[in-house]
């Protein structure tokens, strides 16, 4: 026990556990893995039955959360729609790294006028307005759950791209990476075992952070109406069509949007106490 | 600013009464007469000016002020405020003289005569006569299809000015629904058509009750009162401020809160909210907007009349009135809205799941079948087709919901032949103020995309035929036969999926007076519009 | 070529400067011609839009003639770029106006709303940012924290929905729509900003914590200077750099977000002039807004390079 506390794992569980709401967050995020997993097995109803005769209901015994506009209950709406939202953003943040990681390292270790030619483009698209850019995107691919999906990931590329470019520059110059290449590695092995680990606890927190704002992303798509299709359960499309009914019938919004909230909080948290915890500057 | 005085006002009216009533019987109210000139010396002249100005909050931009060439309603709908036509519609659709005294319908229904109004001027003071009619025609017709007008003039043989007052059309064919295309033709100032007509589209110049101010694109259009309009006295307002606001929560909020005095359209799902508010009041009228689905007929199974016919019977038109249209539009039961003067009414498709499953075994359909939907990407579109597909489902039709913008959506409909389509159903719908425009473009088989907008393909030489007849014959009793002949066709061949035609709601303070929706339904009347 | 009065050093930056420039003019027409050819790659068709679902073939055929699209795309971006560089951005698909007239009036409510959005996102973001330093462990910090980060995972439409329902609406404090008069700008700034201000309240905790574990604070401290100097004079001055930076890559976010708080707000801004534009496929709208972008973007890379220069020395123009 003495000698686990001791290895770096164990030394990052005891910072990460001091950070009371990222142990929080990091409790509430499994939860909702759960719900995603078993949504269907716990909702009290089919989320997609319909009852004209019971529409926009408030909260009561029977629906906690009250009806939406077609008479649907929104508690199994909100907890069936886990599944859909994270995986929306799940596979468009992972998208994101994979490309990003693979476009840094590659332009970092080439360096040269490939690596001044990406990183203008990176730079361009870091000043360009992301949601503007996810709307050309939709444009050209047209309508569907996967374009919003590579339109979330394509504006994530590039802060992966830099922090592992960056790590990869800084790498580059260090000692053991110069001792490797004197006795002759390969430069496959050189970023995949010296410098990839290096730049890891970064990409961990970035990517964390990431999701909350690739479900915040695909919210503001449903907002311009291109977002997921409206009869799939995504907590941004029954916020975006709930809040025409935002004076009528409140609990509409108030419940697909507190889902939202707290994921993008919780994801947030996560990251920041992941932060503090792999940062050796913290003690 | 506005907001400051609206609470001071009140508190420095009650200071003044509390004064006064020690001294002299308060003077007589100022009264509202809307005749009274702006500049007339009035008892409390800052609070009265304040409150002369109305605000009123559309729900878009507004693309140009060209009255020749704007497409959209909005865009319609604030131009008719500063340019006027020939005719107009009175209160049931039927047609009066407007900027014409009088007009004359020749015997063979080629030739249009009409006597000019006059002592009437455009804004920039050209006089109005028989000149400024023919340049108007003129600049529409040089533009070779090029400005929305030019369907108007598509009969159009020649004019013939008899004399400043009075000018002919002479038409090459008959063509019966001339006089209320003539109701969309605003006139523009001809000085302004010969020197400088790409202002137009920035800068209107009519004859209209408002004169146009400024428009600060995507946020404002103003316009004041013409103080040398016939009717000016009818007008009861120093000037009124288009906003536009997209965001329908917002409109509302505007209305609650008193920044806007007129919000258009209202929508319908948020009547609930300011029902209760006795500063608020609400006006609905019948609309010519039709909504409905259209099939593609080239496609399995939807080119089978009983496949059709089954869909009409498995949509409970009364639960989507109520769910997707907030109760406020009635059941469509022809392929045009009961308000149009040659409508013809149809026995509606009972709503009857076991019929419609019967019909779709019969079919060879017993389980159902999928099929795709398309719809723009409002939050009201999206409902519809939500609604749809719930509806279908209940008899094993799987529909699934495809939501597009407009750009893309257009060139999916559009930019196809009947061979490369890839539509199936689409939801939408469709205004027309004559019969021609209702049936024609949508139903006539040579209008197929990418020529017109029959998005069924459908193939129907008899209904082409009788709306061909109805266009050309020159008394009611005889195009109201031919028209519903055509309507009786299109609705046994279950052509649409036929759900409601919308009623247009506006929402506005009380203290206006006199606004009212135009008997279409399509766009605001201010003509009378003024202030308590 | 060689300026003799000039000091070597500003001659050396001046032909830099002019290379930096003449090199640019390559670059805007390889820019100008990427952009011109992408966004007609987008599907739809924009004389179609114009024309309506109404409007027959041969009426979109009109327009299509009228505006010149049916030419050869070549011969299109030849008569562009002429008319661009005698200062002609064009006119409007959509609306027949000047592109310049439509963009004109934009500038300044976007602008003046980032503004406002970014100074009231790092007042409070370095607040925030400073006290959970501070508390570090303790709960301000934590509350801080999470004030901070409940603002940036909150959808934007929503939080603007509510703040007009509950500020406007039940307790009218605030107008609903409109830029008139500096209080109008308190709802949508507080809707653009919140997602800076978490941003801001992070990065100065975290430069913060790093600053204050310095030496020097220490020394400052045995100097016998007050906590507050201590925080106010060394931390936040040192800290200012990273968060400054900061400042500086978010505003490009501002202008993304006010696409969304625009619309809430009912105001026109850039930001809603492009997204109308996209959706309309008006050409010529697009391409003057995104033009104009890269031009800026490029002008302030060139800018910071040569700022660079001035405050490093070591930095050598070859």
């Amino acid at each position: 026990m003495e000698n686990f506390k001791n290895t770096p794992f164990g030394e990052f569980l005891k910072k990460f556990l001091r950070r009371k709401t990222a142990v929080v967050a990091l409790a509430f995020i499994l939860a909702m893995f759960f719900v995603a997993i078993f949504g269907m097995q716990i909702a009290p109803y089919d989320p997609r039955e319909f009852d004209y005769g019971n529409i926009l209901q408030s909260p009561n015994a029977d629906n906690i959360f009250g009806t939406d506009e077609f008479g649907r209950d929104i508690f199994s709406r909100v907890l069936v729609g886990t599944r859909l939202t994270l995986s929306v953003s799940l596979t468009a943040v992972t998208f994101a790294m994979v490309f990003g990681t693979i476009l840094g390292l590659v332009s970092g270790y080439l360096g040269g006028i490939f690596d001044n030619i990406f990183m203008r483009i990176c730079d361009v698209m870091f000043a360009f307005p992301d949601i503007i850019l996810a709307i050309a995107i939709v444009a050209v691919l047209g309508p569907g759950l996967q374009n919003v999906i590579i339109a979330v990931a394509v504006f994530g590329v590039p802060t992966f791209a830099r922090i592992m470019r960056g790590a990869m520059l800084s790498l580059k110059q260090s000692l053991y990476v110069e001792a490797a290449r004197s006795i002759g590695v390969s430069s496959f092995r050189i970023i995949f075992v010296h410098i990839f680990p290096g730049a890891f606890s970064t990409m961990i927190v970035n990517y964390t952070m990431r999701i909350g704002t690739a479900v915040l992303a695909a919210a503001s798509l449903s907002f311009l109406g291109l977002g997921a299709s409206p009869t799939e359960e995504e907590w941004g499309a029954m916020l975006s069509i709930g809040r025409n009914y935002l004076g009528v019938a409140p609990h509409a919004v108030l419940f697909p949007g507190l889902a939202i909230l707290l994921t993008v909080l919780a994801f947030n948290l996560l990251g920041d106490g992941l932060r503090d915890a792999l940062d050796p500057k913290y003690k | 600013m506005k907001r400051f005085a609206k609470i001071v006002a009140p508190l420095m009216v009650g200071l003044f009464v509390l004064g006064a009533c020690a001294a002299q019987p308060p003077a007589p109210a100022a009264t509202t007469d809307p005749a009274a000139p702006a500049e007339a010396p009035a008892v409390s002249d800052a609070d009265d000016n304040e409150n002369r100005d109305i605000v009123i909050a559309l729900n878009n931009n507004i693309i140009t002020l060209d009255a020749h060439d704007a497409r959209d309603a909005l865009s319609n709908n604030v131009i008719a405020a500063m340019a006027e036509s020939l005719v107009d519609f009175d209160h049931n659709m039927g047609i009066i003289p407007s900027l014409a005294e009088s007009f004359e319908v020749s015997e063979n229904a080629l030739s249009y005569t009409f006597n000019l109004n006059r002592g009437i001027s455009f804004h920039d003071g050209t006089p109005f006569n028989a000149e400024a009619v023919r340049v108007n025609v003129q600049r529409i017709i040089d533009s070779e299809g090029g400005l929305r007008q030019a369907r108007t003039f598509e009969q159009l043989d020649s004019m013939e000015i008899v004399d400043d007052y009075t000018i002919i059309f002479h038409l090459s064919d008959p063509f019966m629904p001339f006089l209320e295309r003539l109701q969309a033709f605003r006139l523009l100032s001809p000085e302004v058509i010969l020197n400088d007509v790409g202002s137009l589209a920035r800068h209107p110049v009519g004859t209209g009750q408002f004169i146009f101010e400024e428009w600060v694109d995507g946020d404002r259009m103003v316009m004041t009162r013409n103080p040398e309009h016939r009717n000016s006295h009818l007008i009861g307002v120093d000037s009124v401020t288009y906003r536009f606001v997209m965001e329908n929560g917002t409109r509302v909020a505007m209305l609650q809160t008193g920044e806007a005095d007129l919000i258009y359209p209202m929508p319908p799902e948020m009547i609930p909210m300011v029902q209760a508010d006795p500063s608020i009041e609400i006006e609905v009228r019948s609309s010519t907007v039709v909504r409905y689905v259209t099939m593609n007929q080239n496609v399995e199974p939807l080119n089978d009349v009983r496949v059709r016919r089954a869909m009409n019977h498995a949509i409970d038109v009364d639960a989507y009135i109520n769910v997707v249209r907030g109760g406020y539009a009635v059941p469509l039961n022809s392929a045009m809205s009961p308000i149009l003067p040659f409508y013809y009414e149809n026995e509606p498709f009972e709503f009857n799941l076991d019929l419609a499953r019967q019909l779709l075994a019969e079919a060879g359909y017993p389980d159902g079948f999928s099929v795709t939907i398309w719809a723009s990407t409002s939050s009201s579109d999206i409902r519809g087709m939500e609604f749809i597909a719930q509806q279908l489902g209940q008899v094993g039709i799987e529909v699934e919901v495809m939501p597009m913008e407009e750009g893309t959506l257009s060139a999916a409909v559009y930019q196809t032949t009947p061979e490369t389509t890839e539509l199936q159903m689409w939801y939408v719908s469709w205004s027309a103020f004559d019969p021609d425009n209702a049936l024609r473009s949508t139903f006539v088989s040579y209008m197929h995309p990418p020529t017109g907008a029959n998005t069924n393909y459908y193939v129907n030489l008899a209904v082409d035929e009788a709306i061909r007849n109805g266009n050309r014959a020159a008394d009611f009793d005889t195009r109201f036969e031919y028209y519903a002949q055509a309507q009786r066709m299109i609705w046994d061949d279950a052509v649409w999926l036929f759900l409601g035609a919308d009623e247009t709601v506006m929402a506005m303070n009380t203290r206006l007076t006199g606004a009212r929706l135009q008997p279409t339904g399509a766009w605001l009347d201010l003509r009378e519009v003024g202030v308590r | 070529m060689r300026f003799a009065s000039i000091p070597h050093r500003v001659n050396i930056m001046l032909r830099y400067f002019i290379k930096r420039v003449l090199q640019m003019i390559p670059l805007l027409i390889v820019v100008s011609f990427v952009i011109f050819m992408f966004i007609r790659m987008i599907p739809g068709d924009p004389a179609r839009l114009i024309a309506g679902f109404d409007a027959t073939y041969e009426e979109v055929e009109a327009i299509r003639r009228m505006h010149g699209l049916d030419d050869p795309l070549i011969v299109q971006y030849a008569r562009y770029m002429t008319n661009l560089l005698s200062g002609d951005m064009g006119t409007s698909l959509r609306t027949g106006r000047p592109v310049a007239e439509m963009l004109l009036p934009r500038y300044a409510p976007t602008m003046t709303l980032a503004f406002t959005s970014m100074l009231w996102a790092l007042a409070f973001g370095l607040i925030i940012g400073i006290f959970s330093a501070i508390f570090r462990g303790k709960w301000p910090d934590y509350m801080g924290m999470l004030l901070a980060v409940t603002g940036i995972s909150i959808p934007a439409f929503w939080m603007g929905l509510m703040l007009i329902q509950n500020f406007a609406v039940v307790i009218p404090i605030f107008s609903v729509i409109g830029l008139q008069n500096p209080r109008d700008y308190v709802l949508p700034s507080i809707t653009l900003g919140a997602g800076i201000m978490a941003m801001l309240a992070r990065t100065s905790r975290s430069e913060m914590v790093d600053v204050m574990s310095h030496d020097y604070i220490r020394t400052a401290r045995a100097k016998g200077l007050s906590e507050f100097e201590v925080i106010t004079r060394h931390g936040l001055r040192n800290s200012m750099v990273q968060i400054m930076t900061i400042v500086g890559l978010q505003f490009g976010f501002l202008l993304g977000g006010s696409v969304i708080v625009e619309r809430v707000f009912g105001i026109a801004g850039l930001g809603g002039l492009l997204v109308d534009s996209i959706f309309f496929r008006d050409y010529t709208v697009i391409q003057a807004q995104l033009i104009i972008f890269s031009t800026l973007f490029i002008f302030v890379n060139l800018a910071v390079d040569i700022a660079y220069g001035f405050l490093n020395p070591k930095i050598r123009y070859n």
